[in-house]
């Protein structure tokens, strides 16, 4: 085993629903507070309990990291089904921790597994020559590919615990988490503090389960005293002092909040309702000793209210959001069309997961990008912005709430399940650069014109202002909200809400457009949009050593920003452009060919629900750049 | 596995996801904690004639090795010869704590 790693990538795998989320925050906060760069996808099934999860990490000493990727220096198994699943994961001379309790199971002794799965697994265990049991599995790793196996008994370990604070034995099962922490823990050589501090930040509010789970570690500790630090990780280096430890969705949250939300409403489906439920835990905050909000957060029966609550709170004056996904956002079109029409400032944050329809609701997906710049019928003018890391995420949402006020627009903000859900350790963001701009208003009056067509963007005063009417409807309608059909209102009327797309373009800055990273006379151009911006720009590390290539993170997805885009590949040779998305049509090439014309032929594409990782991204370029592919589709991940 | 282990017990209810751990009915009183290897004086084996009893005064069982509930005789049949069947099972109130949301 080697020693004083940089990195280490790790997953922690068992059924869903006991214990693996736990395991993940106590470890994540533990490391981070040890200074150490960590990310964590977490992997689930939609069935809520019992199939098989995990979390996929990648800590680092020397940066925060912005991507995983395999192999994994440690795998941490809760149940078997980890060990069938992940063996193949394990770095050559990794570490695999299992229960010994498990060791004679056999893949058919796994009900949660999938009949395809046993099958696939069956089969490359037996290409390997391995008998498919837990025993065998790990017996193959440990003399073909130097893995060293770590054999807990997880009953008697937990018996121990369980006796010496007398637990209830309804509860035993709590102490499964623990134990997985503690093991990684120990093999990292993590400092007991440090442990401490992870088990005290997650269970706050019941210290006795921070001790009980301390004297878990401790026994643990001393049992494996011979493998401490084995897999120990250099001193962090990053030295950013106070990090956030946050989901997509925890940030999307804050930022609501810090940008001054006043109605979120939503319908909860994943991976969406996490961050109202962020919101509602902080409706009622405070700044400098001074009430903020409260946020007003509305679970509705439906998402045709959450929509359509949401236009009434921003017509009303609040700064106003709904959150969904791809289903929900398929009953908020009819009120995103409506919002259209009446010019109405709402932001719809947009968590893409897999469809078609329920499709997998907990694995991710970008396929819902021409959904959201053209779903709708009639035209008008919308904006559709997407981030590509944490960090992103936060500005944005603050920057879709100014731009849905100063341009009276409704404003998709584009994610996806992948940042939604995963952990990582962020610095804090910069509160001081923020800006609110909260657009043109008035204070209405007997004479206000609502639609007034002497501007694009006519001043908004707030249903309820004094001596003020105005009138909303879905017709076409004039100045006063009037419902109208004559031809020349119509034609005056319905260009003023669409010319906004221009002045949208013309005054949006090129850095809320578009990122570009890397070299900019590069050999290949690599075209991507929200969570693949970490993989990618790994990737273009990694092979900056042999090739000169560029990142353009498109973050403006509607209007599109055509104009940026041609002047950083307009002399690029179309072969040595390369779209990644992911979705099957890789749908970002299809946008750029209808608003640039430019054809991408050159793409990557992923639709397992799973996240690309680094491996197989650096080499998915590899095959495009040495070996002419055209379209290369990933499918790693369990 | 031996059928004379606390699992084959009428008195045990494994935890549904680790059924290693579990609770003694008879012990839970007197703070009991998780399956032994050894068995005690009040084992009383979870033969087809206790489960069927079980299963006609509750309604239902769980077989731990497919993780399924069974709701008839015909289906207990065919369970008991190879699989765990328990006339019931422990989850830990805090479940919800560790599930993200599903729909």
């Amino acid at each position: 085993m080697v020693s004083l790693l940089m990195e280490i990538g790790i997953v922690l795998g068992g059924p869903q629903g006991a214990g693996l989320e736990t395991s993940m925050h106590v470890l994540a906060r533990a490391l981070a507070r040890r200074g150490y760069g960590v990310i964590a996808d977490r992997e689930y099934y939609s069935n809520i309990t019992g199939r098989h999860s995990y979390i996929h990490m990648l800590i680092s000493s020397i940066r925060l990291p912005r991507s995983v990727r395999y192999p994994v220096e440690i795998l941490a198994s809760m149940d078997a089904e980890t060990v069938f699943v992940h063996f193949s994961d394990v770095a050559e001379n990794g570490i695999i921790i299992y229960d010994g309790g498990q060791a004679s199971k056999s893949v058919d002794d796994v009900p949660s597994m999938e009949g395809y799965t046993k099958d696939r697994v069956r089969g490359v265990l037996t290409k390997l020559g391995v008998e498919p049991t837990v025993r065998s599995v790990v017996s193959f790793l440990e003399k073909d590919r130097g893995v060293t196996p770590i054999e807990i008994s997880f009953a008697s370990e937990i018996r121990k615990v369980v006796n010496m604070f007398r637990i209830d034995p309804r509860q035993a099962s709590r102490y499964v988490s623990g134990l997985i922490v503690s093991a990684v823990a120990i093999v990292l050589g993590l400092e007991d503090k440090f442990v401490r501090y992870g088990f005290e930040q997650q269970f706050r509010e019941r210290r006795h389960l921070a001790e009980q789970n301390m004297a878990l570690y401790e026994i643990l500790r001393d049992s494996m005293a011979n493998l401490r630090g084995i897999a120990k990780l250099s001193d962090p280096e990053i030295g950013l002092g106070k990090v956030m430890l946050v989901t997509g969705n925890d940030m999307v949250a804050l930022a609501k909040i810090v940008g001054g939300l006043r109605y979120q409403s939503y319908y909860p489906i994943t991976p969406a309702a996490d961050e109202s439920f962020t919101i509602e835990k902080y409706e009622y905050s405070e700044l400098n000793g001074k009430a903020v909000g409260p946020v007003i957060v509305m679970q509705t029966e439906d998402e045709i209210a959450a929509m359509s609550s949401a236009i009434g709170a921003a017509l009303a004056g609040a700064r106003s959001a709904t959150a969904t996904s791809g289903p929900g956002f398929d009953l908020m079109v009819e009120g995103l069309s409506w919002a259209g029409a009446n010019e109405v400032p709402v932001v719809i944050t947009f968590y893409q997961r897999g469809g078609p329809s329920t499709g997998q609701p907990t694995r991710g997906s970008q396929s819902d990008l021409m959904s959201t710049v053209f779903a709708s019928h009639g035209e008008f003018a919308r904006v559709v912005i997407s981030s590509g890391d944490h960090m992103e995420a936060f500005y944005d949402t603050i920057e879709a709430f100014n731009i849905a006020e100063k341009y009276q627009v409704p404003v998709i903000h584009l994610l996806d399940k992948f940042l939604a859900n995963t952990i990582a350790s962020v610095p804090t963001p910069s509160i001081e650069m923020l800006r609110i701009d909260r657009g043109a208003t008035s204070p209405g009056g007997l004479s206000y014109k609502r639609f007034d067509l002497s501007s694009l963007v006519s001043p908004r005063a707030y249903l309820g202002s004094e001596n003020t009417v105005m009138w909303y409807s879905g017709d076409e309608h004039d100045e006063y909200g009037h419902i109208v059909e004559d031809p020349e209102i119509r034609v005056k009327m319905y260009s003023k809400r669409i010319e906004k797309m221009r002045i949208i373009l013309e005054e949006t800055p090129t850095e809320i457009k578009m990122g570009i990273y890397g070299d900019r006379d590069a050999d290949y151009i690599i075209i991507g949009w929200g969570s693949v911006k970490g993989v990618a720009l790994d990737a273009v590390d990694i092979l900056s050593k042999k090739l000169r290539l560029c990142y353009i993170n498109i973050r403006l997805l509607w209007p599109f920003p055509q104009k940026e885009l041609l002047d950083v590949v307009r002399s690029t040779p179309r072969d040595r452009i390369i779209a990644v998305e992911h979705s099957y049509g890789v749908n970002i090439a299809s946008l750029i060919e209808v608003t640039t014309g430019i054809a991408i032929d050159k793409k990557v594409a992923k639709f397992t629900g799973r996240p690309i990782t680094l491996n197989e991204m650096v080499e998915a370029i590899e095959r495009i750049v040495y070996r002419n592919a055209d379209r290369v589709v990933l499918n790693y991940g369990a | 596995m031996s059928r004379k282990s606390c699992i084959h017990c009428m008195y045990f209810k494994p935890n549904v996801h680790y059924p290693y751990l579990g609770l003694c009915v008879l012990k839970n009183e007197q703070g009991s904690t998780v399956e032994t290897a050894e068995v005690c004086e009040n084992f009383k084996e979870a033969s087809l004639g206790e489960l069927k009893r079980a299963l006609e005064s509750q309604g239902w069982l769980y077989c731990i090795t497919c993780r399924k509930t069974i709701t008839d005789e015909e289906e207990l049949e065919s369970h008991v010869k190879n699989h765990i069947v328990v006339s019931g099972v422990v989850i830990d109130e805090a479940i919800s704590e560790e599930a993200p949301l599903g729909d």
